[in-house]
C-alpha cells in the first residue's frame, strides 16, 4: 500500500501532517510512490502550536 | 576586551574552547529577538541573558496571568497584570544590568513583523499560535534570517533551525496550518512547564551556537521530545520542492 492510500484510508489530510518513516520525514511529493513495507516504522506528526 | 567583571561572570564558559574571550565578544555583539515571553521564552530569555547576549529583543503583547505561572518562570506572582515585556526587562536587569533589552509590546502581525525582525541576527520562535509561527517562518525566509522554531503541547515538544532563511523550513514539514478547531495550544491542550523549558533551552542553545559559529545547527533535522514515555528522537527532513522557500 502507498502512503497516499494509507492517509486516505485513515482520513488524514496530507497538508497538515508530516509522515515520519524510519526516522526520515517522507517528501510530500513522494507519498503516492512510497510503498509502505512490512517492518517500516511510521509516525504521523501533527503540527503543535503551543509556546 | 572583556572587563574584569565580565571575565568573572562568564568564567565558566570562557574556559570552553568554543567560546573563550573571542566567542564571548561575539555573544556580546549578538542581537537576538525572542518572540513570545511565555513557556518557551522564559527559559530562552534567561539563558540568553545569562550567556551574555548583548542585545535582546522581547516581543509579546500579553500581560502576566496567574495561569501562566506553572511554566513561565520569567514572571512571578508580583507581576500579575504587568506587560510581559516589562516583566522580562526587569528580570534581565536583575540578572545582568549590562544587557540591552528592546521591548516590542505590540502584537506581531503581517504589517509590522518585517520592521521588528530586520534589526536582529537571530529570531527565536517562542510564540504560542499557528498563525504567528507561519508568519515568522515566511518572514524569516523572505529576509534570509536565521530562526529557531519551537513548539510544545501537553508532554511533547519540537524544534528545528532554519539558517539564513534557507530551507528546509516549517512549510516543508507542515505545508499549511491545521484548521483552527484543532489548534494544539497550551490554552486548549495543556502543557507541562518542564517540557516547555527543555525546548526553550535548546532554542537558546541554537542561538548561542549560531552566534559563535560553532558546532552543527539543527537544520534539516527536527528534534521531537515525547516526555511522557521519555523518548527523544531526531528526524531528518528535506526541502519540499513544491515549497516557496529557497
Amino acid at each position: 500500500m502507498t502512503l497516499s492510500k494509507l492517509l486516505a484510508i485513515k482520513n488524514i489530510r496530507p497538508e497538515i501532517v508530516a509522515v515520519e518513516r524510519n526516522r526520515d520525514i517522507v517528501d510530500k511529493a513522494l507519498y503516492k510512490d512510497t510503498v509502505v513495507k512490512e517492518n517500516d516504522i511510521l509516525e504521523i506528526l501533527h503540527f503543535i502550536g503551543g509556546g | 576586551m572583556l572587563s574584569k567583571e565580565e571575565k568573572e561572570r562568564y568564567s565558566r564558559q570562557l574556559i570552553l574552547k568554543e567560546i573563550g574571550p573571542f566567542g564571548q565578544k561575539k555573544l556580546k555583539n549578538g542581537k537576538v529577538l525572542v518572540i513570545g515571553a511565555g513557556g518557551l521564552g522564559s527559559p530562552a530569555i534567561l539563558e540568553l541573558a545569562a550567556a551574555g547576549i548583548g542585545t535582546l529583543g522581547i516581543a509579546d503583547f500579553d500581560t502576566v496571568e496567574l495561569s501562566n505561572l506553572n511554566r513561565q518562570f520569567l514572571h512571578n506572582t508580583n507581576d500579575i497584570g504587568k506587560p510581559k515585556v516589562l516583566s522580562a526587562k526587569e528580570k534581565i536587569g536583575l540578572l545582568d544590568p549590562g544587557i540591552k533589552v528592546i521591548k516590542h509590546g505590540e502584537r506581531i502581525e503581517k504589517n509590522n513583523i518585517m520592521g521588528i525582525i530586520a534589526g536582529y541576527d537571530i529570531v527565536l520562535d517562542c510564540s504560542d499560535n499557528f498563525e504567528t509561527k507561519y508568519l515568522i517562518n515566511d518572514t524569516c525566509i523572505r529576509l534570509r534570517k536565521t530562526f529557531v522554531h519551537g513548539a510544545v503541547s501537553r508532554f511533547t515538544g519540537q524544534l528545528f533551525t532554519v539558517k539564513n532563511g534557507t530551507g528546509p523550513c516549517l512549510r516543508c514539514v507542515f505545508r499549511e496550518p491545521p484548521p483552527k478547531e484543532v489548534e494544539f495550544t497550551c490554552h486548549g491542550m495543556g502543557i507541562l512547564g518542564s517540557v516547555a523549558a527543555v525546548i526553550g533551552s535548546l532554542q537558546a542553545t541554537e542561538a548561542i551556537k549560531c552566534l559563535l559559529e560553532k558546532g552543527d545547527l539543527l537544520t534539516g533535522r527536527l528534534i521531537i521530545v515525547e516526555a511522557l514515555d521519555m523518548q527523544v528522537r531526531t528526524v531528518a527532513f528535506k526541502k519540499d520542492p513544491a515549497c516557496t522557500c529557497k
